[in-house]
Protein backbone atom coordinates (compact mmCIF):
# COMPACT_ATOMS: atom_id res chain seq x y z
CA UNK A 1 0.00 0.00 0.00
CA UNK A 2 2.41 2.46 0.46
CA UNK A 3 5.22 1.33 -1.47
CA UNK A 4 8.52 2.77 -1.22
CA UNK A 5 7.89 5.31 1.39
CA UNK A 6 6.01 2.21 3.70
CA UNK A 7 9.56 2.59 6.35
CA UNK A 8 7.99 6.54 6.94
CA UNK A 9 4.22 5.99 6.75
CA UNK A 10 3.88 3.13 8.91
CA UNK A 11 6.07 4.38 11.78
CA UNK A 12 4.34 7.49 11.42
CA UNK A 13 0.63 5.89 11.75
CA UNK A 14 2.41 3.57 14.83
CA UNK A 15 3.98 6.50 16.67
CA UNK A 16 0.13 8.11 16.04
CA UNK A 17 -1.44 5.18 17.38
CA UNK A 18 0.85 4.86 20.25
CA UNK A 19 0.74 8.75 21.45
CA UNK A 20 -3.37 8.27 21.53
CA UNK A 21 -3.25 4.99 23.65
CA UNK A 22 -0.91 6.48 26.18
CA UNK A 23 -3.04 9.87 26.30
CA UNK A 24 -6.05 8.00 26.56
CA UNK A 25 -4.51 5.28 29.02
CA UNK A 26 -3.08 7.91 30.94
CA UNK A 27 -6.20 10.32 31.05
CA UNK A 28 -8.26 7.67 32.00
CA UNK A 29 -6.16 6.23 34.77
CA UNK A 30 -5.61 10.09 36.39
CA UNK A 31 -9.71 9.98 36.65
CA UNK A 32 -10.30 6.88 37.92
CA UNK A 33 -7.08 6.96 40.37
CA UNK A 34 -8.53 10.25 42.17
CA UNK A 35 -12.25 9.26 41.88
CA UNK A 36 -11.45 5.99 43.76
CA UNK A 37 -9.01 7.75 45.81
CA UNK A 38 -11.72 11.10 47.04
CA UNK A 39 -14.04 8.12 47.57
CA UNK A 40 -12.28 6.58 49.85
CA UNK A 41 -11.41 9.62 51.84
CA UNK A 42 -14.94 10.93 51.63
CA UNK A 43 -16.09 7.77 53.37
CA UNK A 44 -13.34 8.07 56.42
CA UNK B 1 -30.67 30.62 28.36
CA UNK B 2 -27.69 30.37 30.30
CA UNK B 3 -24.25 30.67 28.31
CA UNK B 4 -22.38 27.62 28.11
CA UNK B 5 -19.28 28.59 29.85
CA UNK B 6 -20.85 30.27 32.67
CA UNK B 7 -22.84 26.89 33.04
CA UNK B 8 -19.97 24.49 33.23
CA UNK B 9 -18.29 26.95 35.47
CA UNK B 10 -20.29 25.22 38.37
CA UNK B 11 -18.32 22.20 39.33
CA UNK B 12 -21.15 20.29 39.41
CA UNK B 13 -23.30 20.80 36.63
CA UNK B 14 -19.64 20.23 34.77
CA UNK B 15 -19.17 17.00 36.11
CA UNK B 16 -22.90 16.10 35.45
CA UNK B 17 -22.46 17.22 31.91
CA UNK B 18 -19.04 15.61 31.39
CA UNK B 19 -20.08 12.40 32.21
CA UNK B 20 -21.82 11.63 29.14
CA UNK B 21 -20.37 14.01 27.23
CA UNK B 22 -16.85 12.77 27.51
CA UNK B 23 -17.85 9.04 25.98
CA UNK B 24 -20.41 10.40 23.79
CA UNK B 25 -17.45 12.73 21.96
CA UNK B 26 -14.81 9.39 22.28
CA UNK B 27 -17.32 7.78 20.44
CA UNK B 28 -17.85 10.15 17.62
CA UNK B 29 -14.03 10.80 17.61
CA UNK B 30 -13.35 7.02 16.84
CA UNK B 31 -16.25 6.50 14.07
CA UNK B 32 -15.20 9.66 12.18
CA UNK B 33 -10.96 8.02 12.55
CA UNK B 34 -12.67 4.66 11.46
CA UNK B 35 -13.91 6.71 8.05
CA UNK B 36 -11.28 9.28 7.94
CA UNK B 37 -8.46 6.06 7.95
CA UNK B 38 -10.08 4.51 5.47
CA UNK B 39 -10.32 7.15 2.83
CA UNK B 40 -6.74 8.02 4.01
CA UNK B 41 -5.46 4.72 3.25
CA UNK B 42 -7.44 3.90 0.04
CA UNK B 43 -6.70 7.72 -1.41
CA UNK B 44 -4.87 7.36 -4.46
CA UNK B 45 -1.11 8.31 -4.25
CA UNK B 46 -0.21 12.20 -5.00
CA UNK B 47 1.41 13.32 -8.21
CA UNK B 48 4.40 14.72 -6.18
CA UNK B 49 4.21 13.17 -3.10
CA UNK B 50 3.64 9.83 -3.74
CA UNK B 51 2.28 7.77 -1.50
CA UNK B 52 3.75 9.93 1.65
CA UNK B 53 0.33 11.47 1.54
CA UNK B 54 -1.23 9.45 3.55
CA UNK B 55 1.37 10.96 6.36
CA UNK B 56 -0.46 14.33 6.23
CA UNK B 57 -4.13 12.87 7.11
CA UNK B 58 -2.33 12.35 10.75
CA UNK B 59 0.24 15.26 10.48
CA UNK B 60 -2.04 18.45 9.62
CA UNK B 61 -4.41 17.58 11.98
CA UNK B 62 -2.05 17.17 14.98
CA UNK B 63 -0.34 20.15 13.78
CA UNK B 64 -3.48 22.01 13.76
CA UNK B 65 -4.79 20.54 17.15
CA UNK B 66 -1.34 21.62 18.80
CA UNK B 67 -2.26 25.55 18.13
CA UNK B 68 -5.73 25.24 18.94
CA UNK B 69 -5.31 22.76 22.31
CA UNK B 70 -2.63 25.99 23.29
CA UNK B 71 -5.34 28.99 22.20
CA UNK B 72 -7.29 26.48 25.01
CA UNK B 73 -4.99 26.77 27.39
CA UNK B 74 -4.15 30.32 26.91
CA UNK B 75 -8.00 31.21 27.64
CA UNK B 76 -8.86 28.79 30.63
CA UNK B 77 -5.00 30.12 31.88
CA UNK B 78 -6.29 33.65 31.57
CA UNK B 79 -9.98 32.54 33.07
CA UNK B 80 -7.93 30.96 35.84
CA UNK B 81 -5.80 34.19 36.52
CA UNK B 82 -8.14 37.16 36.61
CA UNK B 83 -11.34 34.86 38.04
CA UNK B 84 -9.47 32.58 40.50
CA UNK B 85 -11.68 29.75 39.06
CA UNK B 86 -10.44 26.32 40.10
CA UNK B 87 -12.07 24.16 37.39
CA UNK B 88 -10.51 27.12 34.52
CA UNK B 89 -7.17 26.31 36.18
CA UNK B 90 -7.94 22.27 35.83
CA UNK B 91 -8.77 22.97 32.34
CA UNK B 92 -5.55 24.70 31.63
CA UNK B 93 -3.82 21.75 33.80
CA UNK B 94 -5.58 19.17 31.58
CA UNK B 95 -5.18 21.14 28.13
CA UNK B 96 -1.24 21.45 28.37
CA UNK B 97 -0.54 17.48 28.99
CA UNK B 98 -2.82 16.93 25.96
CA UNK B 99 -1.14 19.36 23.85
CA UNK B 100 2.14 18.52 24.66
CA UNK B 101 1.18 15.05 22.54
CA UNK B 102 -0.17 16.43 19.74
CA UNK B 103 2.46 18.97 19.33
CA UNK B 104 4.95 15.32 19.82
CA UNK B 105 2.52 13.67 17.32
CA UNK B 106 3.00 17.07 14.64
CA UNK B 107 7.07 17.26 15.00
CA UNK B 108 7.69 13.36 14.64
CA UNK B 109 4.77 12.68 11.69
CA UNK B 110 6.18 16.18 10.08
CA UNK B 111 9.78 14.68 10.47
CA UNK B 112 8.54 11.11 8.92
CA UNK B 113 7.16 12.95 5.77
CA UNK B 114 10.51 15.42 5.68
CA UNK B 115 12.85 13.01 5.23
CA UNK B 116 11.87 11.69 2.28
CA UNK B 117 10.05 15.02 0.73
CA UNK B 118 12.83 17.08 1.88
CA UNK B 119 15.76 14.74 2.00
CA UNK B 120 16.36 15.59 6.03
CA UNK B 121 14.36 14.87 9.21
CA UNK B 122 14.72 18.43 10.51
CA UNK B 123 15.86 21.96 8.93
CA UNK B 124 15.49 25.32 11.52
CA UNK B 125 12.70 26.25 9.25
CA UNK B 126 10.88 28.96 11.00
CA UNK B 127 7.80 26.89 10.78
CA UNK B 128 9.26 23.87 12.39
CA UNK B 129 11.33 25.59 14.84
CA UNK B 130 8.20 28.45 15.94
CA UNK B 131 6.32 24.46 16.63
CA UNK B 132 8.86 23.28 18.38
CA UNK B 133 9.17 26.35 20.89
CA UNK B 134 5.34 25.51 21.24
CA UNK B 135 6.47 22.46 22.09
CA UNK B 136 8.45 24.06 24.64
CA UNK B 137 5.92 25.90 26.10
CA UNK B 138 4.15 23.09 26.54
CA UNK B 139 7.45 21.00 28.50
CA UNK B 140 7.46 24.46 30.58
CA UNK B 141 4.13 24.92 31.40
CA UNK B 142 3.93 21.34 32.54
CA UNK B 143 7.73 21.60 34.12
CA UNK B 144 6.45 24.37 36.16
CA UNK B 145 3.46 23.49 37.37
CA UNK B 146 5.32 20.36 38.77
CA UNK B 147 8.42 22.23 40.41
CA UNK B 148 5.98 24.51 43.05
CA UNK B 149 4.31 22.44 45.80
CA UNK B 150 1.89 25.33 46.72
CA UNK B 151 -1.32 24.52 43.96
CA UNK B 152 -2.33 28.37 44.24
CA UNK B 153 1.51 29.82 43.18
CA UNK B 154 1.81 26.91 40.52
CA UNK B 155 -1.35 27.91 38.98
CA UNK B 156 -0.70 31.50 39.06
CA UNK B 157 3.13 31.06 37.68
CA UNK B 158 2.05 28.73 34.91
CA UNK B 159 -0.79 30.80 33.74
CA UNK B 160 1.47 33.99 33.10
CA UNK B 161 4.08 31.60 31.26
CA UNK B 162 0.81 30.09 28.96
CA UNK B 163 0.11 33.31 28.51
CA UNK B 164 3.56 34.86 27.26
CA UNK B 165 3.81 31.31 25.26
CA UNK B 166 0.22 32.80 23.25
CA UNK B 167 2.57 35.32 21.27
CA UNK B 168 3.85 31.96 19.88
CA UNK B 169 1.10 31.21 18.08
CA UNK B 170 0.43 33.62 15.15
CA UNK B 171 4.22 33.17 14.50
CA UNK B 172 3.57 29.56 14.15
CA UNK B 173 0.74 30.94 11.77
CA UNK B 174 2.34 33.36 9.98
CA UNK B 175 5.76 31.49 9.80
CA UNK B 176 5.55 30.44 6.00
CA UNK B 177 4.27 33.90 5.02
CA UNK B 178 6.75 36.16 6.96
CA UNK B 179 10.04 33.99 6.37
CA UNK B 180 11.41 31.83 3.15
CA UNK B 181 10.31 28.77 4.35
CA UNK B 182 11.05 25.36 3.09
CA UNK B 183 6.99 24.05 4.72
CA UNK B 184 4.01 25.01 2.54
CA UNK B 185 1.84 27.78 3.03
CA UNK B 186 -1.52 26.31 4.48
CA UNK B 187 -3.05 24.31 1.87
CA UNK B 188 -6.61 24.04 4.00
CA UNK B 189 -7.51 27.80 4.61
CA UNK B 190 -6.84 28.14 -0.02
CA UNK B 191 -9.96 27.32 -1.49
CA UNK B 192 -9.37 24.65 -4.56
CA UNK B 193 -5.95 24.03 -3.17
CA UNK B 194 -6.83 20.52 -2.07
CA UNK B 195 -8.75 17.69 -4.12
CA UNK B 196 -11.56 16.63 -2.76
CA UNK B 197 -10.11 12.87 -2.38
CA UNK B 198 -7.57 14.14 -0.07
CA UNK B 199 -9.80 16.82 1.28
CA UNK B 200 -11.94 14.60 2.67
CA UNK B 201 -9.69 12.05 4.64
CA UNK B 202 -8.08 15.32 6.12
CA UNK B 203 -10.97 16.96 7.40
CA UNK B 204 -12.67 13.55 8.72
CA UNK B 205 -9.17 13.05 10.93
CA UNK B 206 -9.32 16.78 12.03
CA UNK B 207 -12.91 16.69 13.18
CA UNK B 208 -11.75 13.27 14.81
CA UNK B 209 -9.04 15.00 16.77
CA UNK B 210 -10.98 17.18 17.71
CA UNK B 211 -13.45 15.24 18.97
CA UNK B 212 -10.91 12.98 20.51
CA UNK B 213 -9.60 16.36 22.29
CA UNK B 214 -13.20 16.72 23.45
CA UNK B 215 -13.20 13.60 25.23
CA UNK B 216 -9.99 13.61 26.70
CA UNK B 217 -10.29 17.05 28.30
CA UNK B 218 -13.21 16.34 29.60
CA UNK B 219 -12.18 13.15 31.08
CA UNK B 220 -8.80 14.63 32.25
CA UNK B 221 -10.42 17.66 33.94
CA UNK B 222 -12.84 15.23 36.00
CA UNK B 223 -9.65 13.54 36.95
CA UNK B 224 -7.98 17.34 38.13
CA UNK B 225 -11.32 17.65 40.02
CA UNK B 226 -11.06 14.10 41.52
CA UNK B 227 -7.35 14.88 42.68
CA UNK B 228 -8.37 18.40 44.09
CA UNK B 229 -11.30 17.00 45.80
CA UNK B 230 -9.28 14.03 47.44
CA UNK B 231 -6.57 16.28 48.69
CA UNK B 232 -9.32 18.34 50.41
CA UNK B 233 -10.54 15.20 51.86
CA UNK B 234 -7.37 13.87 52.74
CA UNK B 235 -6.37 17.20 54.68
CA UNK B 236 -10.07 16.93 56.45
CA UNK B 237 -9.24 13.26 57.46
CA UNK B 238 -5.72 14.65 59.14
CA UNK B 239 -7.32 17.77 60.89
CA UNK B 240 -9.81 15.35 62.50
Amino acid sequence: MAGKYAAYIWPAYGITALTFAILIAGSLAHARRWKKRAEDLARK
Amino acid sequence: MIPAPAFLANPERFMAFSRWAAPLFGAVAVLLAIGGLWLGLTAPEDYQQGATVRIMFIHVPAAIMSMFVYACLGVASLLALVFRHVLADCAAQAAAWLGTGFTFLALVTGSLWGRPMWGAWWVWDARLTSVLVLFLFYIAYLALRASIDDEAKAARAAAILALVGLVNLPIVHFSVYWWNSLHQGSTMLTKGALAPVYAAPLYLMLVAYLAGFGSLWLVRIRGEVWRRRAEAAALRVARA
